[in-house]
């Protein structure tokens, strides 16, 4: 499983702020999907966010381990 | 020399403290930026901004383009604060400061760190409008691939 955080309008779509994913490790392309097909409603945001593991941007071809911390990084708009 | 002070922090900044991180004895030009939530946007009247982040993540951007910014400018210092929460209209929400031998360079470091903020920090805004309704603000010409190891 990872348990994955979600922020802003990514939690507000969601209607959640975690969700966890039931994996067995894998690439975080392959994440993507999963986190697409267990909530649907994320997908059009989610497809223009970066994702976070372990507190680092990481690219889709990066490993994510089971257990492993990731956060949906949707565009952002600081400043 | 590298960003002497990069936080985030949930009430009033206090801009004075920022400035007086980026002084120094080398500094012959010191540029202080301070975004603040504007009551206009077209026909849009906004009451309050709400800010979030993943902290640590954010945290660790700002310092690292604080560095960048200290490094690509030769700033003599750089200092950045984001609050978070609620930021009523006329508050501060960034707070920037670049110090610097001669003032293009702080000027121009400055700016940069702005656009970085806006293209890599995790922080997003949630306007709050005259009337009650709340938007989270995610651009569309944000682009975080750039921002990949």
């Amino acid at each position: 499983m990872v348990c994955v955080s979600l922020f802003a309008g990514m939690a507000e779509a969601a209607g959640t702020r975690r969700l966890d994913v039931a994996w067995q490790g894998g690439s975080v392309g392959e994440l993507r999907a999963a986190l697409g097909r267990q909530c649907p409603a994320i997908v059009p945001l989610l497809a223009r966010s970066a994702i976070a593991v372990a507190g680092r941007y990481a690219p889709d071809t990066a490993p994510v381990s089971a257990g492993a911390e990731v956060a949906v990084i949707p565009p952002v708009s600081g400043g | 020399m590298s960003a002497v002070l990069c936080r985030l922090v949930h009430d009033r900044i206090d801009t004075t403290a920022v400035l007086a991180a980026v002084a120094g004895d080398a500094a012959g030009a010191t540029v202080l930026f301070v975004g603040t939530t504007r009551a206009v946007t077209g026909d849009i009247i906004t009451r309050s901004l709400d800010y979030e982040a993943h902290e640590p993540l954010a945290e660790a951007q700002l310092r690292h383009a604080a560095d960048e910014a200290v490094t690509a400018f030769g700033l003599t210092a750089c200092a950045v604060v984001h609050r978070l929460g609620r930021v009523p209209v006329g508050e501060a929400s960034v707070a920037v400061a670049a110090s610097a031998p001669h003032r293009r360079a702080a000027f121009a470091a400055a700016e940069w760190l702005m656009e970085r903020i806006k293209q890599v920090v995790p922080i997003w805004k949630r306007e709050e409008a005259a009337d009650g309704s709340r938007t989270w603000v995610h651009p569309d010409d944000v682009s975080l691939a750039e921002s990949h190891p």
